[in-house]
């Protein structure tokens, strides 16, 4: 079971707890369409929709996790559900749809059946996107340690 | 982004108790307001409904009594838009 350890660095190089609380617990992911559709794509001869590149966030708050809907749109994955989640304004129904994470950092690769199709846009760190937001369906394989004064943290899966 | 799967949500909702009586703890298909099939495994089902259907919405839904809300502080407090589908 490979750990994998986190540090964020200052523009200077160095390492400082406060990047960490700035930008939150951060992993470059790649989202794709789901084996199965590229599978499909492959035997019809469809090209496969290029990967979206951006970060994911890991967010313990969550129960399940999201995916920005103008990534899911991009890559033309159809809905395979409906989930309940509450807002500040209620309850509201949104699409799952099924996705292929890739952690290109971790060598890490997951295949959803559904992730919830969620609103992102314009949160950014630096030039990259966040598209992901990593909920407790997806620590539930992981292993994760938390080290605010030491401004990283690891990961095992 | 329009909501998707109404129609099929309202037909699960119909014939629930019919499937929690067979199906409990597995996930049913259901593409327009046709019953496909019930699957072990919600990967089982994706994998039947690209079969069948290809990129096409078709319903997955886990045969259980209550259901669940997700939640997602995040979104909640408004720290991350979220616009609902």
């Amino acid at each position: 079971m490979p750990v994998h350890n986190r540090f964020f660095l200052q523009p200077d190089g160095k390492l400082n707890p406060n990047v960490l609380v700035s930008t939150g617990p951060l992993l470059s992911v790649k989202v794709s369409i789901p084996k199965e559709l590229a599978d499909l794509y492959t035997k019809e001869k469809k090209a496969i929709p290029a990967p979206k590149a951006g970060f994911a966030l890991i967010d313990t708050g969550a129960t399940r996790t999201g995916v920005d809907k103008s990534v899911i749109t991009e890559l033309g994955v159809q809905p395979v559900g409906i989930a309940r989640t509450l807002t500040a304004g209620g309850e509201v129904e949104q699409n799952l749809f099924p996705a292929h994470f890739r952690f290109p950092g971790e060598n890490i690769n997951i295949d959803f059946s559904s992730v919830l199709g969620v609103n992102l846009t314009g949160h950014k760190v630096g030039k990259q996107s966040i598209i992901v937001l990593l909920g407790r369906d997806v620590l539930s394989r992981f292993l994760l340690v938390y080290n605010g004064p030491g401004g990283f943290f690891s990961i095992s899966f | 982004m329009k909501q998707l799967l109404k129609k099929e949500l309202h037909f699960f909702e119909k014939h629930k108790e019919k499937y929690l009586k067979h199906y409990k703890g597995q996930f049913v298909l259901i593409k327009d307001t046709k019953f496909i099939g019930a699957f072990t495994t919600e990967e089982e089902a994706y994998k039947a409904g690209v079969e069948s259907f290809g990129n096409t919405p078709f319903l997955i839904k886990k045969v259980v009594k209550g259901e669940s809300v997700n939640a997602i502080p995040a979104l909640t407090l408004g720290l991350i838009r979220n616009a609902g589908s």
